[in-house]
């Protein structure tokens, strides 16, 4: 049952030889969503989604996407494979075009994510050094055609997420601390010892340091993705204890500051989120946090200040949450139905607005907009 | 490979379910009462044999006798006939790597055992590292240790086994909160599920991970697919020669899960009309099971042994296609999938 792999230019010649493929209306609009996801016709692509649901472009991909992110100053959008996948390409933020191809060494897989350094000509990936059972961010230079010039340990093992800090351009790492290995597939091989940690590389370094290690009694929550707002890096996590536990899933850490500050759920909502999240958010004012929580199928939100819970969004496997135009606002998608959500957030509650992508059958567990 | 050829015309051409009747209460009863609770206690019985069998050896000045060795392969047979229970009372206190800490990529065990004999003593198993507590340690002090010396280790291992076998026993089925009532009464408030779906896909996620457990790590790696290079000392249980006895019973009791006697998967996918799907998994079954009965050689020799590939090569794509069945074709039957974004860790 297994695949012979596939290169992409072959993967590209099956998919375009389907009609119904080829036949995909592409809308004049330029997308306001880039993402990945799985189509309604089969098939992975990154796509560009207009702001009525309409489809930009799409783009296939030979297997599952993971992170998207956009290059400062410039048009180019890169895109890796989810984990343990080896595919990473650059392409066109209106139009999806491949302008690259990241050429992976043969013992490294990507954990699914990506940043750029501030001056845009760095990308840097989060990668499985199999060989040697290490984390590690591959860096690329954008500026000759994303030749791998180098790699930098990330501090512990299975990075997952990599951000970059808007106010300092320090790339802040969350390593999730579960060991997997190619030949066992995504079985995980350490869960009674795993230690994850939240790491950071100041500009230009060429090294990172641990951060944040939480204490012994929270050692199984893998830290596994980051979003920040100017010295506020928030931090999501997945427990790999008992379901039953009640465990925070979101850590508030300050730059300046060593103890986090952990957010809860209502106890309903607590039960429900399986202890699993799967991507997080601050809106544009820093004010507020929002995460994706795919087990529980539900959006919450929580003020910055203070911690308090605002409220949630029902939303079946939804996960994928971004920054959205305004403050308050967020952008969400939906792993079941393929939907886009615009969210409003704030001391008021929260409110939703679905709009359907008919292309596609399942949004990715992130997006950009 | 006739089967294989069916089930892959099913996974093609067959339509997807549809809406279907809510998940039974009896379904989540019958899979509770009647599988997962019924192998916690043999579990809990084979692991009391055992840890008496170890402490007659030992006040006998002996230790790998006839009836430890049987003991043991009993204790271990059943706890595969258990560990496709992946929820509740077995992820307590790390329960379930106390019992097998397997695979062991960093070698842990061969350290925490050297640890404990330079340590001497009395040690106190339950609280050394999760490597030297469970079966693969047991199984290097019996089968390749140092004898009755090696009885102030191989003693207590196999106490904190039959403690552990017992207290899941007892988190199961007895006190104020069983966590059985948190699968048959969900949104009682006994536990985290709030229907019988949610009951029902904790029980079939630990199904599948038990598949994916003896396709990934008990025939695959070993046999190192990837690099065409088989590395026979992966093999779990080789010192023993239990390895292909726990794949059976890894596979006995996804059967008997599947459609064993009593309210079972089978009988509710019968119950929604899907004859043909059934038919199909029952066939499955019997003919994967055929195939692992075959392999009569320890599993160490038939990774090297070309004579046996045909056999080992058709026992994961058996073994692969009825975890694709399930998760694809008896998930959506019965009105359960798995999510896109709610797969592990991304």
């Amino acid at each position: 049952m297994s695949h012979a792999p596939l290169s992409r230019r072959a993967v590209l010649a099956a998919l375009a030889s389907l009609p119904a493929l080829r036949a995909l209306p592409a809308s004049a609009a330029p997308p306001v969503v880039v993402t990945t996801a799985k189509l309604a016709e089969g098939g992975f692509a990154i796509v560009g989604i207009d702001a009525d649901g309409g489809t930009s472009f799409v783009e296939p991909l030979p297997d599952r996407g993971h992170g998207v992110v956009r290059r400062p100053g410039g048009d180019d959008v890169a895109v890796v494979a989810r984990r343990p996948g080896r595919f990473g390409y650059v392409v066109a933020a209106e139009t999806g075009a491949v302008r690259a191809t990241l050429d992976l060494p043969d013992t490294r897989h990507y954990y699914g994510h990506a940043a750029y350094s501030a001056d845009g000509r760095l990308l840097y990936t989060t990668e499985n050094a199999f060989d040697v059972d290490r984390g590690v961010l591959g860096v690329w230079d954008a500026t000759a055609g994303y030749a791998r010039i180098a790699e930098i340990d990330s501090s512990g093992i299975g990075p997952h997420e990599v951000r970059r800090a808007g106010a300092d351009g320090s790339l802040w790492i969350a390593n999730g601390g579960i060991l997997t290995h190619p030949d066992s597939g995504r079985i995980k091989l350490n869960l009674p010892t795993m230690e994850p940690s939240l790491s950071r590389v100041l500009p230009g370094a060429t090294a990172s340091q641990r951060v944040l290690v939480l204490p012994p009694a929270l050692h199984k929550l893998s830290m596994r993705h980051v979003a920040i707002h100017r010295g506020t890096v928030a931090v999501a996590m997945q427990y790999e204890g008992p379901e039953s536990d009640i465990v925070p899933l979101i850590a508030l850490t300050d730059t300046a500051d060593d103890a986090p500050r952990l957010l809860d759920l209502p106890q309903i909502l607590a039960m429900r989120s399986r202890q699993y999240t799967g991507d997080v958010a601050f809106d544009p004012s820093g004010s507020v946090v929002g995460a994706g929580l795919p087990r529980g199928g539900f959006f919450a939100f929580w003020a910055v200040e203070g911690g308090r819970f605002l409220g949630s969004v029902e939303a079946p496997d939804g996960c994928a949450i971004a920054s959205g135009p305004a403050t308050g606002r967020f952008v969400i998608s939906t792993g079941t139905g393929g939907r886009i959500g615009w969210v409003s957030a704030g001391l008021d509650g929260v409110a939703v607005r679905w709009i359907p992508v008919p292309i596609v059958a399942a949004f990715d567990n992130h997006l950009m907009a | 490979m006739r089967i294989l050829v069916a089930v892959l015309a099913f996974l093609a051409f067959a339509p997807t379910a549809g809406a279907r009747a809510d998940v039974s209460k009896e379904l989540v009863q019958g899979l509770v009462d009647g599988n997962v609770v019924p192998a916690y206690r043999a579990f809990a019985a084979a692991a009391g044999t055992l840890s008496d069998a170890v402490d007659d050896a030992c006040a006998a000045g002996d230790l790998a006798t006839d009836a430890v060795k049987s003991a043991f392969a009993d204790a271990w047979r059943a706890w595969a006939g258990a560990r496709h229970v992946v929820k509740g009372p077995v992820t307590y206190f790390d329960r379930q790597f106390r019992i097998e800490f397997w695979p062991d990529t960093r070698n842990a065990i061969t350290r925490g055992l050297a640890d404990l004999r330079a340590e001497g003593g009395t040690p106190e198993i339950a609280a050394a590292v999760v490597a030297v507590q469970g079966f693969p340690a047991l199984e290097r002090v019996i089968f390749s240790g140092e004898g009755a010396n090696d009885c102030f280790i191989a003693t207590p291992i196999a106490a904190n086994l039959h403690n552990i076998a017992a207290e899941i026993l007892v988190d199961w089925t007895e006190g104020d909160a069983p966590f059985r009532r948190a699968m048959t009464e969900p949104g009682s408030g006994a536990g985290v599920y709030f229907t019988y779906s949610e009951s029902l896909t904790a029980l079939m996620t630990g199904a599948i991970a038990s598949l994916e457990g003896v396709i990934r790590l008990r025939l695959k790696r070993p046999l190192g697919e990837d690099t065409g290079k088989p590395r026979p000392k992966r093999v779990e249980a080789w010192r023993s020669g239990l390895s292909m006895d726990l794949i059976r019973a890894d596979l006995a009791t996804v059967a008997d899960f599947y459609g064993g006697e009593g309210e079972r998967v089978d009988g509710a996918l019968r119950q929604n009309g899907e004859t043909e799907l059934a038919d199909l998994m029952t066939k499955a079954f019997r003919l994967t099971q055929e195939t692992a009965a075959k392999i009569d050689t320890p599993l160490v020799k038939a990774v090297t042994d070309p004579a046996a590939q045909p056999v080992l090569d058709e026992l994961v794509t058996q073994v692969s296609a009825l975890k694709a069945l399930i998760i694809q074709k008896v998930g959506p039957a019965l009105g359960i999938s798995a999510g896109f974004n709610a797969l592990d860790g991304d």
